[in-house]
């Protein structure tokens, strides 16, 4: 509690010194699933406080209902419930008839109450129901929640709903990273690395350069990024708080310097460098800055990640001839080659159970999204000609979705596709090319 | 023997003076200057009609810009006769500094192109160095797919970005 009014104390800090929001960025599924679990959320009761101007219970800043509700509805997963066919609008336990949402065909329902306690502090209470065993599956209950960290518990209801229908973690309680690129004319242009909410909301600037950037790695505590900058000329690695402007170059050596990725632990950076004469995988301690080469081979060692358990690395090497993947243990011992089809496989990184590999592949004349098995070297494309260019993904912290880049009608896009391939995602901007995305780690809860 | 040998030698003469009078048609239906052909124009190795063959019009000092194939660092021709042009030219400046900059097209990862450009500058580099810019500092620095000079998603457009630009 004491640790999340920090955070919260951080956002405010950002919104104010780096200028107003953005507008907001809208999720729309492109394809869904034939048939999600049909959930019923019901709208919260609101008690408490009574503004004495209005006469009215103080209504709070954010619809917590509405954001559990779209949050399930846009994974995917689940089919929302008009609620023109509620025959009752229960938000207490002892009012919830089965009955009713059998009737309504729900097979999931969330009821809950906001009380107002002045200040611009609510506590919220929440329920999650499995109609067909008549069950409440989820219990919750957030005491003093500033206005401010409604959308942040909002995420995380669903996220409790949504691991208590499926089986899974959620992820709606995340963040993404990504850069947008505005076009000034003559060949300027202004780069800007920006983190938004899971949903899209409150997308805010954490630095802006005429020069590009590239590659942001979120910290495992979600608190920090890492990304290649190339605002000196040349490019360079700068670890950045997400909270404050606070930012540190660690990697201007010579040559390039590409491709941090965070060891689980936080205490290691892996990253590209050519100081030696070409591309070799290095990992840097973070509280030592002492660094140590992994690979050393002339061909271009590239894009390590880490595999969940922080004992080995794989990366993109062209040493076979054509860029592909490699596996190498943490002490650069026990090389591997992991991918055999095609001529282009790279930047892969692991899914959170370390049981598969997403990557960019290139089987034919289009560049792919493909996930690998790992156990059986199967690979599957998850993106076809609907776009194209397709770049950076990257998995959500629970492994369902995969988030990445591509260029559709001329523009840049972020998309998402769930690991099965089945349900797919595009996240609209107003304007300006969108590139680079990165899908943050679970932060702490409240 | 010696029959057949001062017949052989006939034949010699006369494929010597038909020639000899082609030469001389040649001549005199175009400049006189044109008579000998400049196998070396520029100092580059090649004549003037051989680098128009590659593309290059005039010195090839004047091309700053090599451009290379698909995921390839490997220098054409063209590239090489201008890469050594530059050679050519530092080699009388020592001491002043040359960048190459290597740039990719769009397509492939950022990271794979960041350290591909990195190659394809290393390669000028050396080239340059062999011939005859060895005095002269001289750093590569990639950007990758990040300044593409030709905006559009085509082959055309990707053929001019992949390059490394020559400066000093």
């Amino acid at each position: 509690m004491k640790s999340f009014k920090f955070v919260s104390l951080g956002i405010l800090v950002v919104t104010s010194l780096w200028g107003p929001a953005q507008a907001q960025i809208n999720i729309e599924i492109t394809q869904g699933v034939a048939r999600g679990i049909p959930v019923a959320v019901v709208p919260f009761a609101l008690s408490g406080q009574i503004d004495p101007v209005t006469g009215i219970v103080v209504s709070p800043p954010h619809d917590v209902s509405q954001i559990v509700n779209s949050d399930l509805a846009r994974s995917g997963e689940f089919d929302s419930i008009p609620s023109d066919r509620f025959l009752s609008l229960p938000s207490k336990p002892e009012d919830v008839r089965f009955k009713d949402w059998r009737v309504a065909k729900a097979e999931a329902l969330v009821i809950g109450e906001i009380r107002s306690l002045g200040n611009d502090t609510y506590s919220i209470e929440a329920r999650g129901y499995d109609v067909f065993r008549e069950k409440m599956v989820v219990g919750r209950r957030f005491d003093e929640v500033p206005g401010n960290l409604l959308r942040k518990v909002s995420h995380q209801i669903a996220d409790y709903i949504y691991e208590a229908m499926t089986g899974r973690p959620g992820a709606f309680d995340t963040q993404i990273a990504y850069v947008t690129v505005e076009r000034l004319g003559q060949g300027l242009v202004n780069n800007y690395l920006r983190v938004a909410d899971s949903d899209g909301y409150g997308p805010r600037t954490v630095f802006q350069s005429s020069n590009s950037i590239i590659s942001p790695s979120w910290s495992p505590d979600a608190t920090r990024l890492a990304y290649v900058s190339f605002e000196a000329n040349r490019s360079q690695i700068v670890v950045q708080d997400v909270n404050s402007p606070e930012r540190n170059v660690v990697a201007s050596f010579k040559g390039i310097n590409g491709a941090p990725a965070w060891s689980p632990d936080g205490n290691f950076l892996a990253y590209t460098s050519s100081t030696s004469g070409n591309a070799d995988i290095y990992v840097m301690d973070m509280t030592t800055r002492t660094r140590q080469q992994i690979t050393k081979h002339w061909a271009i060692d590239t894009e390590a990640a880490w595999s969940p358990d922080g004992q080995s690395l794989v990366f993109t090497s062209d040493r076979s001839g054509n860029p592909h993947i490699y596996r190498i243990d943490r002490d650069g011992s026990r090389l591997e080659r992991l991918t055999f089809n095609g001529k282009y496989n790279a930047r892969a990184s692991y899914s959170p159970n370390g049981q598969s590999l997403v990557m960019i592949s290139r089987p034919n004349k289009q560049f792919h999204v493909a996930i690998m098995d790992l156990a059986t070297g199967e690979q599957k494309s998850l993106t076809g000609g609907e776009v194209s260019l397709v770049e950076s993904p990257s998995f959500a912290p629970n492994g369902a979705m995969i988030l990445y880049a591509a260029q559709k009608e001329y523009n840049g896009i972020l998309a998402a596709v769930s690991a099965d391939g089945r349900v797919k995602q595009e996240l609209r901007f107003q304007n300006g090319d969108v590139k680079e995305p990165a899908w943050s780690p679970s932060g702490p809860r409240f | 023997m010696n029959y057949k040998m001062s017949g052989a030698l006939v034949v010699a003469m006369l494929l010597t003076l038909t020639a000899c009078g082609k030469k001389e048609t040649v001549a005199v239906e175009t400049e006189p200057a044109q008579a000998v052909v400049d196998s070396n124009a520029f100092g580059s190795g090649y004549s003037v009609t051989d680098l128009e063959a590659m593309g290059i019009m005039g010195d090839p000092v004047n091309y700053r810009t090599v451009f290379f194939a698909y995921d390839s660092s490997e220098i054409a021709e063209r590239s090489r006769v201008i890469i050594e042009a530059h050679s050519r030219a530092l080699g009388s400046q020592s001491g002043v500094e040359v960048t190459l900059e290597g740039h990719c097209d769009e397509r492939g990862t950022r990271e794979y192109n960041l350290a591909l450009g990195e190659r394809r500058a290393q390669g000028v580099a050396r080239l340059m160095s062999a011939a005859g810019a060895g005095n002269n500092p001289t750093q590569s620095v990639s950007y990758g797919e990040e300044r593409p000079v030709a905006l559009e998603h085509n082959d055309g457009a990707w053929s001019q970005n992949r390059r490394v630009e020559i400066l000093y």
